[in-house]
């Protein structure tokens, strides 16, 4: 293996973020299991089962809140051969390949399985790229379906969702249930504030798990395509045509943010600690870097 | 890859296996004789770096090939495709250098630490219509490719899979039976 191709300390990191949220994980359900009522139990197998539909129809979730439309070889013979040729030298199966039609230039992967994978292009990224920085992109997308991010990130953000969504009902409806002597109270303020702070923290760190997968897959493109130089321009291209798009064209789509290659909120409005992805600078730099290495 | 390569987000790609390269020389006879199918050249197809290093190795590839070739009379070029891959192209009368000579490149490559980018050997035969053999160096496998227009002769490829199944080592999974767009051989 060559030098280049691994990052230790983004190794690290990301192995510390997800024994951090395992740690979590394992003292909410230790909380849970103490103070559990019928009603935590309810919501608990109410989001298992979700989590179930979500697993599998995901693909079609996103493909139909997106507006992705699936394309065959005959309609789109250069974006098919491209994938195609990352997937042989990747080994990778081939996934589908589908376009949204979008005046925002971006892309996106999906699915539970690297069998069910879809790859998706906006009509604009295709348009504003050229062949090497499209194929940066897609070699983006297809690290992502390789390192299975939709799966890692549904399963890491499970137990931080029923966190919020105990929280958010309490607060509405209180504990629920006939329980309504001491004990029962006291159980209901221990879950509520316990839940809080799951939340919050689960949060951030899935936030920072997602940063470090993206920038994993930057990686993974550098090694697929051996060019690091065609992602970082087209970054670039994509974060500067972004700015000046229009807010609600970016609402639309704000929802699909954690699998976009990058996201649709314009400006530096949120900070670096809450978003998915991290900053263009950051990566380009990142790029800069493996290329200097690879030279050795 | 393994679950903590999943896990940790590692990208590695395989190795390229070139040995199976030479399955080709003994199913040309049958290939030649039972299908009366005609060689015309063949190729290799890589993915160039972004390196020095690449430039140090592309030139002594150039001259491994033309030392070589002048040996075995081979005929060599080396283009690059609209996607921005690079072809070394053979012809020869023998097929027997074709096949040692595109070894030989592989090789080259994979010594200079290059054989990860490796996309494909091709083989190209020729009848009524074009026939091509498609090696595919991460699964050491070959499969058919019969364009037809913008299309592909799937039943025509078909066939020559349950031909030439025992000669060769073919990909059992037709999904992995990529086309190959503007293959300059």
């Amino acid at each position: 293996m060559k030098k280049w191709y691994s990052d230790l300390g983004l190794q690290a990191r990301m192995l510390l973020t997800m024994f951090l949220l395992a740690v979590l994980y394992l003292f909410f359900l230790a909380v849970i299991l103490t103070f559990r009522n019928a009603w935590t139990d309810i919501l608990i197998i109410f989001m298992l089962v979700m989590l179930f539909l979500q697993f599998f129809f995901s693909d079609k979730m996103v493909l139909w809140s997106t507006g992705a439309r699936l394309v065959t070889e005959q309609e789109e013979p250069r974006l098919h051969e491209t994938v195609s040729r990352l997937c042989a030298i990747a080994d990778l199966p081939k996934p589908k390949v589908a376009i949204v039609d979008s005046n925002v230039p971006n892309a996106f992967a999906t699915g539970r399985s690297k069998g069910s994978a879809v790859v998706a292009v906006t009509t604009s990224l295709k348009q504003k790229l050229s062949q090497p920085e499209l194929e940066a992109v897609l070699a983006h997308e297809l690290s992502h379906v390789k390192n299975r991010d939709m799966l890692v990130i549904t399963i890491a953000s499970f137990l931080s969702t029923v966190a919020a969504l105990l929280v958010r009902n309490m607060l509405f409806f209180g504990m629920g249930g006939g329980d309504r002597d001491r004990k029962g109270a006291g159980a209901a303020i221990i879950i509520f504030v316990v839940s809080i702070v799951v939340w919050i923290i689960s949060f951030l760190l899935i936030r920072a798990l997602s940063r470090y997968r993206e920038f994993a897959a930057d990686r993974g493109s550098a090694i697929i395509t051996g060019r690091p130089s065609n992602l970082a321009s087209a970054l670039m291209k994509i974060s500067g045509v972004m700015e000046n798009v229009p807010t609600r064209d970016l609402r639309e789509v704000e929802a699909m943010n954690a699998f976009f290659i990058i996201p649709a909120v314009s400006g530096e409005s949120l900070m670096n600690l809450f978003s998915t992805h991290p900053s263009v600078e950051a990566r380009i730099r990142a790029l800069e870097e493996m290329e200097q290495r690879m030279e050795f | 890859m393994g679950f903590l390569d999943t896990l940790l987000g590692k990208s590695k790609l395989p190795k390229p296996k070139p040995d199976k390269l030479f399955a080709m020389s003994t199913a040309y006879v049958t290939l030649s004789t039972n299908l009366s199918l005609a060689q015309a050249g063949a190729g290799i197809c890589f993915k160039p770096l972004e390196a020095s290093r690449f430039s140090r190795a592309e030139i002594e590839l150039r001259e491994l090939l033309q030392q070589s070739c002048k040996e075995t009379n081979t005929q060599y070029s080396i283009k690059k495709d609209s996607y921005g891959y690079l072809w070394v192209i053979l012809n020869d009368p023998e097929f027997e250098d074709l096949v040692t000579t595109l070894y030989m490149v592989s090789e080259t490559l994979t010594d200079h630490d290059f054989g990860e980018q490796l996309l494909c050997a091709v083989f190209k035969f020729k009848d009524e219509s074009v026939v091509y053999w498609i090696y595919n160096f991460k699964q050491a496998k070959y499969y058919p490719y019969v364009p037809k227009g913008e299309q592909r002769d799937s039943s025509y490829e078909f066939r020559l899979r349950s031909i030439m199944e025992r000669e060769l080592p073919i990909e059992k999974e037709a999904e992995r039976w990529y086309p190959l767009k503007d293959i300059p051989i």
